[in-house]
């Protein structure tokens, strides 16, 4: 039994991440177009459904189920995976990049003594070889990473770089458990408790519009035209991360890599400049529309239409346009 | 005032006297390494601190900085920069000082004017003139930011005849104490400052003299008034106070007795560097805002700035910030050597800075156009902020009239009849300092400028002619007019134009000098070209001046002046 | 509790950017420099908890010798003294590498805690705390908002996805990745700065290291960096300019007739 490309998924309290299945489409990917197998790990404590859930589309499920990868710690799926790297000696170990991911996948590397390329937006074929695309200066430069040497390459790809539609479910799989050794296993933190920040009041996830704001805006005192330009699409507001963070408007608003991520079939940005951390949580949306007075602000690489503009000149304009038009 | 024998240098005054003394002016000062790093961070902190918390807008709609803000400058240490370290303070140059202060006047200038009250002027004079005991009293709590400082000179009946104010002193012979009566007016920080150095009349003998007092909210019968509300720098407070027979003890007089306008006039010298180095920050910030306006902004599908009309407007924004900065620092630094006459350096920076950043502000609006005019943007308060800049802290009048009066002082003595006569009229004028009546030391009497890089060889030329033609002229008025120079208005303010070039053009053709020597000619290329192209400028100015000193049509605009008095105004309707 | 604080100095953010001719990485003759931003927050994060634990803070930063420019900026706002591994001769943009360095001075330390930045604004691996950990031997977590001090060690609040928080105590010593916005940084007083004249920056090379040149060469990394390049612009946006009340007529007709959103 080989273990080729080795996908970690990641679930909390028996509920798989969704990103994990962007992750096994990457895999998918790369399967192909390396002709290699594809396999998923999923760690944690009663997650045998969820491990039958996994067999879709790859070749076989590891499970490895335990108290000590019950809550996730870095120590205990670190050490975990070293385990089953050992045995198992996969080619690739892939990842979405997430939080949970960001906390342990290049310790886990370290403990490898082989590295990680990590919050990939993509990668191409040169010839044989698979070439990674990470972006670096916050967005602005792409880099190409290749690996070399004996041992397991670890790749991790951002949320939203692979669609999980995209996943083929052609073949199934079946579940064995990874055997792990776990009374080997030390884990040093202690999870406490997890706690929402904030009642969420609203489901951004579920808006068909949304009409999004930025700091373009100011000062809290015009959010009003913001709510009218909502009420007029029909629209959900939200938020970019600093407006959410100056208490403009509150936390389960905000869309981006620390709030929730959208896929509306309008997502219409208002004095937004496009940093990742907001791209990443709005850039499967239907249609995208960026106002900002900046011609070069990032926002408008995703953009399907553009205003360059002062906004307080451009929305009020735009709500009367719509209002007409409707 | 009594004549003082000891020499001191000034460059300037050499200037008007013949002599051009490169040591004063060559090379360019720099920084000190260890004191350059600790103003870079101290900047960046300020900066960081503005970008958090100071909105300028805000403070000008609602006429008042927040006392969290305040505060927060306080806490950085910035309310004692230019005070010794035995008293709280920082003890910083001069040059790091007005740096500092530019840095301020740029971000917001109601801050810059409430900082350079408390600093530039308000506590100055313990400075200058304090005793231990009073600096100790008085400057660790000022220097901590617990208390403001204001300085009260003005008057209702004395704005720039500052030599006649009413408010008075009176001993009372019993105690000691002084008795103040009077009221001031335009006090900057009047409605939030503890201390204040106020300027009463008091006897000395038979004669009514001047002295300084240190006064304190703390003491009965002193009352601030309302805020005034002025057309800009609408967050600083500016009111009136009134003294009803507040008792002060005769520890709090502020340097001998009868030698308060002294004090006043050394005070002010100093501070007006501030007042430039202010109008600096503040050119920058419309600079960066115009050039990024005209980039930006397309009309008949071109970017404005390509527009020669605007590259003009451009162009004359740099080479005011390169020419001032030059001038600045290298007057600071003259301070900051000790004992040089630096008071006709400095009225030329003020003169020339608060012209500067008017023209600035209302080309930074054309450039802007409809939308400056409108409050949505910061071009309007930009324009009513500078504008207070060429009245206080000595009108550009009377400050042009003292360049060319000092300046011309020394020839006059020299012309024996006219210098004693000069004596009287000069400490009337009110802005003079202790250093008017000093013999100039002259190291060798020279001519040329010697020594300076090739490449600046037209320029140092052209100098020299000019510098020349300022003596000549001086010689030629003092000659005709003999001691009614001092009426000659017209004739002062082309000597004082033609000082303003000079020194303008001697502080840059020093910078550039010193760059291209450390530096090398192609990393120095872009200032070469705002030195030269400015020096062009200057000279045919200074030459025009120059001519119209004797050939001019003065009788002609004095006549038709006074004739408008006479008839109240315009008497030639066309169409009535 | 002597905690150190791992500091990257990077280009300002929203600097112009130019790409070497060879595709390696940017010029940086003409950059500006500052504090990498989470770096700031991790420092603030340290000298909070010296103000109420005491111990001290030491500053660790690698780089050419304008580092020390804001090495300096640490130690206006209070850090004790710093550590500067200055690689102008042999610069590297491995992360393995770079940690393996860091861990090599911080061994000589022994500190309670160590604080980094959750990831650099101009690489953004994001991986040196975790490695370090790795190579520390420490216990650690990430995307660390708040930290206290508890009988079994260090209790810290986490964020997590979707706007969730979790808590999670470690034994020390321990280390922690820290993210941007979870304090109000300070300013460097004036005070600050005169007595930072004063503080120490140690300089140590390699050999103080105790590493050899073939170890610190990123040429032995499993992970080639190959070339960077300005990414071409797949999308491309419809863009409207001029007349406000005309925009928004031609745009709003698009949504309706082209879209279709509404």
């Amino acid at each position: 039994m080989s273990v080729d490309i080795l996908v970690v998924a990641e679930q909390r309290d028996g509920v798989l991440n969704r990103a994990t299945l962007e992750a096994v489409v990457a895999g998918q990917g790369l399967s192909k177009d390396l002709g290699l197998d594809l396999s998923v790990l999923v760690l944690g404590k009663n997650i045998g459904d969820l491990a039958n859930d996994l067999c879709v589309g790859v070749k076989e499920v590891l499970i490895a189920e335990h108290e000590k990868v019950g809550d996730y710690t870095a120590d205990g799926y670190c050490a975990a995976i070293k385990q089953i790297v050992a045995k198992e000696a996969p080619k690739y170990i892939l990842f979405s990049h997430t939080y949970m991911v960001r906390d342990y996948s290049s310790k886990l590397a370290a403990a490898l003594n082989r590295q990680l390329v990590s919050d990939c937006v993509g990668y191409k074929m040169d010839g044989e070889s698979p070439v990674f695309v990470r972006q670096i200066f916050q967005g602005k430069i792409d880099a190409d990473f290749t690996f070399s040497g004996d041992g397991a390459n670890l790749v991790s790809f951002q949320v939203g770089a692979f669609n999980a539609d995209n996943l083929d479910s052609g073949t199934s799989g079946e579940v064995r458990d990874a055997g792990v050794a776990f009374d080997e296993i030390e884990v040093r933190t202690k999870v406490l408790d997890i706690f929402e920040g904030v009642k969420q009041e609203v489901d951004l996830s579920k808006a068909e519009r949304i009409v999004s704001v930025g700091r373009g805006i100011k000062k809290p005192e015009n959010m009003d035209l913001m709510n009218e330009l909502a009420a007029v699409l029909d629209a959900e507001l939200a938020a970019s991360r600093p407006v959410c963070d100056d208490g403009w408007l509150p936390l389960d608003r905000q869309v981006g890599s620390s709030g929730q991520t959208v896929t509306p079939s309008l997502y219409l940005a208002v004095g937004i400049s496009g940093a990742i951390q907001h791209i990443v949580g709005m850039k499967n949306s239907g249609t995208i529309v960026a106002i900002n007075k900046d011609p070069h602000a990032p926002i408008f690489d995703i953009a399907d239409y553009g205003v360059v503009g002062d906004l307080f000149e451009v929305v009020p304009a735009l709500i009367a346009a719509v209002k007409e038009i409707r | 005032m009594p004549n003082n024998e000891k020499e001191i240098s000034s460059f300037m005054k050499c200037l008007f006297a013949g002599s051009i003394e490169r040591e004063m002016v060559f090379p360019h000062p720099q920084m000190d390494k260890e004191e350059a790093e600790s103003l870079k961070l101290i900047l960046e902190s300020l900066r960081q601190f503005a970008a958090d918390n100071i909105d300028a807008g805000e403070i000008d709609r609602n006429q008042e900085i927040p006392a969290e803000v305040i505060a927060g400058l306080a806490e950085l240490g910035l309310l004692g920069m230019s005070i010794p370290e035995t008293y709280g303070g920082y003890g910083f140059s001069a040059t790091a000082y007005n740096r500092v202060f530019e840095e301020i006047a740029g971000i917001d200038a109601s801050i810059a004017t409430t900082f350079g009250g408390h600093q530039s002027i308000g506590l100055k004079a313990l400075l200058l003139f304090g005793t231990e005991e009073q600096k100790k009293r008085f400057l660790p709590k000022l220097a901590s930011g617990e208390w403001l400082a204001g300085f009260a000179l003005t008057e209702p009946g004395a704005g720039s005849d500052a030599a006649c104010i009413k408010t008075t002193a009176v001993k009372d012979e019993g105690s000691g104490d002084y008795i103040l009566n009077g009221n001031k007016i335009w006090i900057t920080n009047g409605g939030i400052a503890h201390y204040f150095t106020v300027f009463a009349k008091t006897m000395v003998g038979d004669a009514e003299k001047i002295s300084a007092f240190a006064v304190t909210r703390d003491m009965e019968g002193f009352a601030s008034g309302r805020k005034e509300e002025k057309l800009g720098i609408r967050g600083s407070s500016t009111t009136e106070l009134t003294f009803d027979n507040v008792r002060i003890p005769a520890e709090n007089l502020i340097g001998p007795l009868g030698k308060g306008f002294k004090v006043a006039m050394e005070v002010l010298n100093s501070g007006r560097l501030g007042l430039a180095a202010g109008c600096i920050g503040g050119i920058k910030r419309l600079t960066e805002m115009s050039v990024d306006y005209a980039k930006n902004r397309k009309q008949f599908n071109t970017p404005i700035a390509k527009f020669e009309m605007i590259e003009e407007k451009i162009s004359d924004m740099i080479i005011d910030t390169y020419v001032l900065e030059s001038m600045v620092y290298l007057t600071t630094a003259l301070i900051d050597r000790g004992d040089i006459d630096y008071s006709v350096e400095s009225a030329i920076c003020k003169v020339y800075a608060s012209e500067a950043v008017w023209r600035t502000a209302s080309e930074a609006m054309q450039i802007a156009g409809g939308i400056g005019y409108s409050p949505e943007y910061p071009y309007e308060r930009a324009l009513r902020d500078a504008r207070i800049n060429l009245i206080f802290e000595g009108t550009n009048e009377v400050l042009r009239s003292f360049i060319a009066l000092a300046g011309m002082q020394e020839h006059g003595e020299y012309l024996k009849e006219v210098g004693k006569a000069l004596q009287s009229p000069l400490s009337q004028l009110g802005v003079l300092t202790d250093f008017a009546f000093s013999r100039i030391r002259r190291t060798v009497a020279t001519e040329r400028l010697e020594d300076v890089d090739a490449g600046l060889r037209q320029e140092v030329g052209k100098f020299e002619e000019y510098a020349r033609e300022l003596n000549i002229a001086v010689e030629k008025v003092l000659t005709k007019h003999k001691k009614d120079i001092i009426n000659q208005g017209f004739i002062l303010e082309r000597l004082a134009n033609m000082a303003i070039d000079l020194y303008a053009m001697a502080a840059v053709i020093s910078r550039l000098d010193t760059a291209l020597k450390e530096y090398g000619k192609e990393k120095v290329s872009r200032e070469l070209q705002i030195g030269k192209a400015f020096c062009e400028i200057a000279w045919r100015r200074i030459r025009r001046n120059r001519r119209q000193v004797e050939h001019n049509s003065d009788p002609l605009h004095k006549s038709i002046a006074e004739n408008a008095y006479e008839s109240e105004g315009y008497d030639f309707d066309l169409i009535s | 509790m002597k905690i150190i604080v791992c500091m990257k100095q990077v280009p300002v953010q929203d600097s112009l950017l130019k790409i070497t001719d060879d595709n390696t990485w940017v010029h940086e003759d003409e950059l500006n420099w500052e504090i990498n931003e989470s770096d700031n927050y991790a420092m603030e994060a340290a000298l909070r908890l010296k103000e109420e634990h005491g111990g001290e803070v030491v500053l660790l930063s690698m780089g050419p010798d304008r580092v020390k420019e804001s090495i300096k900026q640490g130690l206006a706002k209070g850090v004790e003294r710093a550590l500067h591994i200055n690689n102008e001769d042999f610069t590297t943009r491995d992360p393995f590498i770079n940690a393996k360095l860091l861990a090599a001075a911080i061994k000589q330390e022994s500190p309670d805690l160590v604080l980094t930045g959750l990831q650099a604004d101009d690489t953004g691996f994001g991986q040196t705390g975790p490695i370090l950990a790795e190579y520390l031997g420490l216990p650690h977590t990430s995307i660390v908002m708040e930290i206290e001090k508890s009988n079994g060690g260090i209790k810290v609040k986490r964020e997590l996805e979707g706007g969730w928080f979790q808590s999670v105590e470690l034994p020390l010593p321990a280390l922690l990745s820290i993210q941007s916005g979870s304090n109000q940084l300070r300013y460097a007083t004036i005070k600050g700065i005169m007595m930072a004249k004063k503080k120490e920056i140690k300089s140590l090379t390699l050999a103080d290291l105790g590493l050899a040149e073939d170890e610190v060469d990123d040429s032995n990394s499993s992970l080639n960096f190959n070339r960077i390049f300005i990414p071409e612009k797949t999308k491309k946006a419809e863009i409207f300019e001029g007349d406000p009340k005309e925009i928004a007529a031609k745009l709003a007709d698009k949504l309706k007739n082209e879209a279709k959103v509404f």
